[in-house]
Order: structure tokens, then sequence, then C-alpha cells
């Protein structure tokens, strides 16, 4: 990997191999003075004018005596005098240019000149959409997120820790929560299991949020990772830590429990009976996606008997061609659906779109007058992959469509208990989960009755003042309840 | 012997009520109607209070005994200090059987439901198999996953109970119960005892007791589930008796299923497939609450990991499972382990209360 070096010449005849290594040589006056740096990682406009121009004014009046001078003469604040081998290397690759007096001299200016050039400016929070509320996300460039972290969270206390991860990649990975709010104890062991880590290139933070997973044996993402800024800062100011990496547009939050996954910030800003009313639309289009072909298996192959009559006819009339067991016809569209997912998540947008009908419609008309499938599974298989979608969180909603497989599995055996097993196993599976070590699953099991106000329903304003109590945040009053505006009961004012 | 728990495994003094209850609901509450009404007949209410009341007094000497000793004690450790070391371990095993047969008999019965009422010609050791599974996942993630799945199984069946009797109400015949006393004293006392084996299971508390937090506020969670549940067996017996009449009965095998059976919905009916499937969550919290108090048990006694304890209880289950079809062999078995149980909670503990009181009392004079 890294070489040791032993002198500057070294490192520059090895840099210098790659055509983007440039060496410009200028002569000022009597002097010349060399600066090597990397083209494609400096902005050259910017070099040309606050360095190389400042440099050539200058020496028109004066020489340069000393390495020390430039500090004073260049209007750039990033300077570093050193003649340190591996800070010089590291800089170098990070946008540095080296300014070196004299050929051979061991100590050299190492100028900041570093530019951002192929990253976003801005992002809209297209995967995380919401309709009401802000609609700024963040990009891949980490300063920029932190600063628009910054403008949301006024706090002199709001630390943000740079660790490198990476021994190829060197990613700054930003560790950020409120000091004095949330917990040592998470903030600790963020830090520990972020050190920790031995690995080559970080892409994304969801490489981050898999390594410091407290259990790798789940489907189940254990961290909230969001694009939307206030997702972020909500969570920081409940008492939670946020990791933020360069090079990626989400930011991981944790601990997580199991119910942030169904929360969107949309909920938020709704009167809290709307907010509530899609909270709870949400968690039953989980459960309807998860069981709802499950139950068909079921239902069709052994318990025929708990449908009522009247239903039972259209029921088996759908299915009195289709040639395959229930379980093979489930399977079957259940298969498609992901197929048009998958494909529909990698082909360019515009195919995509078209594609969607071709296989949604045709695939799905044409099926049924095969006599592939039955009406009533087409519809039952589509609602439960519609509503798998009503997620907001995306990885969330994939562990989602994951789990109905191994449910159609065990209620195509075992029928009705079979559904059940499966249902036991996921719980088990949730009870013991950790994020963090703190409860996966926390104001269901263990029961705590006050977060409950923010699980399933979202409360008014007026009762959400404190932070969820399983983050054992230092301070837990958020605000003080407002007193409600005093309103006259009409009955024409009495 | 020390036996301290960590703080992290505590349960808070609240959560003891879903294992109270599943440990003290079983399967037969789907069919202890009908034994119940063997001799006593329609006056069988009343042992349902008796032993209600009788299991009262048994929990409030449970806690006196915890509580007399240091904490973080549990019975096997007790059993050690009170009778020594030899007489102490062979107590333990029997306690440590004792939950395992209970752990046995509850399977079984749930496994000759769903055979019954669900799939007549299954096979049962791949289901056996799988159910070992997630006892053996739940149970291993130690006594918080075990009070988890207590907890959903607790809200599910919580969930029927209103539903599955408001339909019923339209079709009682009050009548039925009169008149209110025409058994004699023993017949309602025969009557108790097959009461107490629908009870039993609830002296688990005395291994985990340890890992409650705060036990002493617990008490009155464990007083209020007795009462509870003492009430929910009241409710149901009182309400199949209005609507069944007593010669129907003796025809019936699970009169609460047959009760199910007349609710219709416009998208669903014949319920009990569907209380019959909730049911095995309620059901295998149960058993992993027994197994998990034996593993404990083997755990203190003699110092065998817990994993491999499970593990042997899981296989001797499935073994017994496999081997035993002869019914009448497992009526045996579950008779014994009633008659076992009744000594156990009325002798046994009975007896532990009095040499705790007696030895607190020499404890005193020595002080004195």
């Amino acid at each position: 990997m890294r070489k040791e070096f032993k002198n500057l010449d070294q490192l520059l005849k090895l840099s210098g191999q790659s055509s983007d290594f440039k060496t410009t040589v200028i002569s000022l006056g009597k002097q010349e003075v060399s600066i090597f740096y990397y083209s494609t990682l400096i902005d050259a406009k910017w070099m040309q004018q606050h360095l190389i121009l400042v440099l050539q004014n200058r020496a028109l009046d004066s020489e340069i005596k000393d390495i020390e001078d430039i500090k004073a003469w260049i209007p750039i604040n990033d300077i570093e005098i050193t003649d340190e081998l591996t800070t010089i290397q590291s800089k170098l690759l990070k946008g540095y240019a080296i300014v070196q007096l004299h050929e051979n001299d061991q100590k050299c200016a190492l100028v900041n000149l570093a530019d951002n050039h192929g990253m976003r400016k801005t992002n809209e929070t297209e995967n995380e959409f919401s309709v009401v509320g802000p609609k700024v996300g963040f990009i891949e460039d980490l300063d920029t997120n932190i600063g628009l972290l910054r403008k949301q969270i006024n706090l002199p206390n709001l630390i943000i820790k740079e660790i490198i991860v990476g021994k190829t990649s060197k990613t700054k990975v930003a560790i950020i929560y409120i000091d004095g709010l949330t917990n040592e104890q998470t903030i600790q062991t963020v830090e520990q299991r972020l050190t920790d880590i031995d690995y080559d290139v970080v892409f994304d933070s969801s490489t981050l949020d898999q390594i410091m997973s407290d259990n790798s044996w789940t489907p189940f993402p254990l961290f909230v990772s969001s694009e939307r800024r206030e997702r972020v800062v909500y969570s920081i100011s409940i008492g939670q830590v946020a990791v933020l990496s360069d090079g990626s547009p989400y930011c991981v939050t944790g601990p997580s429990t199991l119910f942030d996954f169904f929360i969107s910030p949309e909920d938020y800003y709704l009167p809290w009976i709307l907010g509530s009313f899609f909270r709870l639309i949400r968690i039953f289009g989980v459960m309807f996606s998860v069981f709802a072909t499950s139950m068909y298996v079921a239902i069709t192959t052994y318990h025929y008997e708990v449908i009522p009559k009247d239903l039972l006819g259209p029921l088996m009339f759908s299915r009195q061609n289709v040639p395959f067991p229930p379980f093979f016809e489930v399977l079957f569209l259940e298969i498609t659906i992901e197929f048009l997912r998958e494909a529909g998540a990698r082909l360019p947008t515009k195919i995509g779109q078209t594609l969607g009908i071709v296989g949604g419609i045709v695939i799905g008309q044409a099926a049924v007058q095969a006599a592939l499938t039955s009406n009533i599974l087409l519809i039952l298989v589509a609602l439960s992959a519609l509503a798998s979608f009503t997620t907001p969180i995306y990885k969330m909603s994939n562990a989602i469509r994951f789990l109905r497989f191994p449910i159609i599995f065990l209620s195509a055996i075992w029928g009705g208990i079979g559904i059940f097993i499966g249902v036991g196993f996921l719980f088990v599976h949730i009870i013991r989960l950790k994020s963090l070590g703190s409860p996966y699953v926390v104001p269901i099991f263990p029961l705590r009755i006050a977060e409950l106000k923010d699980s399933f329903i979202r409360s008014s304003f007026q009762i959400l003042n404190k932070r969820p109590q399983h983050l054992r945040p230092k301070s837990s009053v958020k605000y003080l309840p407002n007193k409600p505006v005093k309103q006259k009961n009409d009955l024409d004012e009495e | 012997m020390n036996n301290a728990v960590d703080e992290k495994h505590l349960i808070s003094p609240f959560l003891i009520v879903p294992l109270m209850y599943v440990s003290m609901v079983g399967v037969g509450v789907l069919n202890f109607q009908r034994e119940l009404a063997e001799h006593a007949g329609y006056n069988a209410y009343i042992s349902v209070v008796i032993v209600g009341i009788s299991i009262h007094l048994i929990v409030w000497m449970i806690y006196k005994i915890l509580r007399s000793n240091p904490e973080g004690l549990d019975i096997t450790a007790i059993n050690h200090t009170y009778f020594g070391k030899i007489a102490g371990s062979i107590i333990n095993f029997a306690i440590v059987l004792y939950f395992f047969f209970g752990a046995y008999i509850e399977f079984k019965a749930y496994i000759e439901v769903i055979q019954v009422w669900m799939f007549p010609s299954m096979k049962i050791l791949p289901i056996s198999t799988i159910l070992m599974l997630l006892i053996y996942y739940t149970v291993s993630g130690g006594f918080r996953s075990v009070t988890g799945l207590s907890f959903l199984g607790f809200l599910m069946s919580l969930i029927f109970i209103i539903p599955e009797n408001l339909p019923v109400l339209p079709y009682l015949h009050p009548q039925n119960l009169m008149p209110l006393f025409n058994h004699s004293a023993s017949d309602i006392l025969l009557s108790s005892k097959s009461m107490i084996y629908q009870f039993l299971g609830f002296e688990a508390l005395l291994l985990f007791y340890p890992f409650i937090k705060s036990p002493a506020k617990s008490q009155k969670w464990a007083h209020l589930m007795v009462i509870f549940v003492t009430l929910l067996y009241l409710m149901i017996i009182i309400i199949t008796f209005m609507y069944f009449s007593e010669g129907q009965l003796r025809q019936i095998s699970w009169p609460t299923l047959n009760m199910l059976k007349i609710i219709e919905g416009p998208v669903f009916q014949r319920v009990e497939y569907l209380a019959i499937s909730l049911w095995l969550l309620k059901n295998l919290s149960g058993i992993s609450l027994s197994l998990w108090a034996a593993c404990r048990g083997m755990k203190n006694v003699f110092r065998i990991k817990p994993r491999a304890s499970l593990l042997a209880f899981l296989v001797g289950i499935l073994i017994l499972d496999y081997f035993l079809k002869d019914r009448s062999i497992y009526r045996w078995i579950s008779e014994f382990y009633s008659d076992v149980g009744l000594y156990f909670i009325y002798g046994y503990i009975p007896i532990m209360f009095v040499v705790t009181q007696i030895r607190k009392m020499g404890r005193r004079i020595a002080i004195e």
C-alpha cells in the first residue's frame, strides 16, 4: 500500500509516474520556485490567481529568503510548512500543492488548493420524498453536509468528531452529537466500533452501518440512514448519534428502534390526527404486505372453511383453471413483482417507467388469461407490493419484502400454524436485536407506556415534549409544553 | 451458592404480568370445562373460585420464602442451604424434572389440538422439530426473550378474549346454572383438583424471581394476575355452562373451540382456526418459560451450561413425542404430573414457608 520514502525526491519521482501529477516551475527574478500538484485534485484557476500571481507580484519587490515567508505572502489560510514526508504525502493526495524553494529542499510549504469538482452542488430529497416540508438533502461532500446540519442546530455544543476510516480510501467520517445531551456511552460505542474497523474503501455510509451493527445475521437495518436533513437534525436533537461519511449523501443515525423506520418527517408537519392516521396506515401496510399472500396460501391450501360461502365462490371460481397449487402460484407472482422492482431500480428513469407499465399491466393480464394465476391473487400481490413501499426508509421496505418469502414457505407447509411459527421466529428475532446496545422494539418490549405516544400514533406537540427515555439522554425535556390558546366553548359564548 | 444476576438481564416488575399469564393459562383453557363438570357438575365454577383463592395464598408464601432469604437467591440455592448439599440437589433435580415434564405435557397437549382440529393426518416430527427450533431460539436468547415472547402471547390472547365471548351472549341459558348448590363439598373439592392442574406452571416464579428488578414491587402484579386469570377461567366456565347443557358438554372435547365456531364475519368464519394458530405463541412462551426454568435449575445445581441442558431437554421432548404414541401413557404422565404438582404447591411450598419462618425466628432469637 503506502510506501515509506527516504526523502522528498523519491516521493516526487514516484508520483511523477502519473500523468496528472504536474510540476510547474516559475521564475521569480533570480529565483526559481517549483510547485508540485495533482492537476486533477486542485482548482487550477485558484492556483493561478492566488498562488502564482501573488508570488510573481511580491517577487518584484523582494526576494523569498525563507520558506516561512510564503505563509505571510499568500492569501490562503491553510498553509503548512513541514518536512515530514508522511504529512506531505497524505496532503498531496488531498489536493494540496507543494511549494519548494530550492531543489532538494526537504522543507516545503503545503498550500490547500483542493477543489470539489465532480460533486453535486445541491440535492433534492428524491428518494425520501415528502409533499410538505423542506426538500434539502445531503450531498456527497462532508463539509457541506456538516454545514447543513449546523445551520439548523444552532448550538456551540454540537460536536463533530472526525476520524479516518478505510486503508485505501482514507475516508473522513464524522461522528455528530450534542454534548451534554447525548448519552456518553452511546458516543463511545460508536467511536469504538468505527475506530476498530479495518476496511479498505468506504463507498457509502451504508457500509459503515453494516460494520457498526450489533448483529449481522438479520435482514433488518439496525440504523436509520436518511438523506433528509430534518430527519437527521431531529435524531440528533432527541439524543441519537449521527454518522456522516465523506462521499456519501446518506447519514446514519442510531441507536434506532423498529418504529423509527415507520416514521416519516411528514407526520410532524400534518395535524397530529392526520399524522397518526397515516402512521397507522403505514403500519397496517407493513402487516398486510408481510401476511397477505401467505394467508392466501394458507387459506386456499388448507383452511378454505374460514371463508364464508359468499366469498368462497368467487375465490374458487377465479382459481378453477389454475393448474398449480397456490404456493407455486403465489411464488410465481411474487417473483415477477420482485423482477419488476429490481428492473425498475436498475433501468434508466425513462425506460423504467415504460417497462413498469408493460410489466405490470401486460404480464399481469396475460398471466391471468393464460390461467397461470387467479385474479384475486393478482390483486393481493399488487396491493402487498404497493403496501411495502409505504415504508419511508428504503432499507426497511426491502427487509419487509424479503420477510414474506419465508412466511409463504411456512404457510405452504403448515397453513395458519406455519404463519404463526413465522411470526414467532420474527418476534423473538426482533426482541433479541439490539442497536448500539439498546433494545430494538423499545416502546413495546420492554414496555414503556410513556413512549407509546410517539409510536403507533403521533400525539400532539403539547405531549411530545420529552425525549425518549430508552436513549438515556442527559436532559429529558425538549421544551415546555405551551399552554393551549384558550378557546371559549361556543354555544354563542354562553 | 451465589447466583446473582447481572443488572442487564433484569426485567421490570410489571413484566411479571405476561409471565404469570402464560404460565397459568395453558391449552387447558380450551377443554377444562368438561373435566371440571365431571364431579361437581354445573357447580364446578365454585371450584374455580376456591382454587383461585388458594393460589393467592401460595403466591404470597412464595414471595415470603424468597424475600426472607438474601437477595438474588432462587429456590435451588435456598434448597441447598436448608437441606444440605446432597438432599438439596436431589430436591432441585426433582424440580428440574417437574418443569421439564410440565413443558412436555403442555407441548403434547397443543400438538393434540392441532392434530384434531387442523391437520388430522399431519406428520408429527417435522412440526415438532420446527417448534423445538423456535423454542431453542427463544430460550437461548435468555430470560429477556422468553419474557418478550410471553408478552406477545399475552397481548395476542388478550385481544381475543372479548370478541370470542360477545357473539355467544345471545345464545346463553342462565337457567342452566340452576340449582346453585346441588353437589357435595367433596365433589367440589374433586373438581378443584382438576382445576389446579390448569393453574400449574406459575411455580416458575421460584426460579425467575432473582431476574425481577426490585422484586417486591412485582408482588401486587402477581396477585393481580391471579385474580385476572381466576376471573378469566370463571367467565369462560360460566359462559360454557350457560351455552351447553350438561348432557351436551359431556359429548364435546373442546368446548371453548366449539363456542368459537359460531362467530361469523363478512370475510371470516370458523375463527377457531385463527384462535388455535394465535394460541401457538402463547403456548410456546409457556413452554419456553418452563424450559428456561429447568435450564436455570440445571445450571444452579450441576453447573451445566444452560445451552447444553436446553438442547438435551428439547431432544428429550422430541424423543418422548415421537415414541410415546400411545395416548394412555400420555394421560398417565399428565395425571402423574398433576398429582406431583398438587403436592408441590400444597405440600412443598407450605413446608418451605414454615421452615423459612422458623429459621427467621431462630435468627431473631440468636440476635437477641
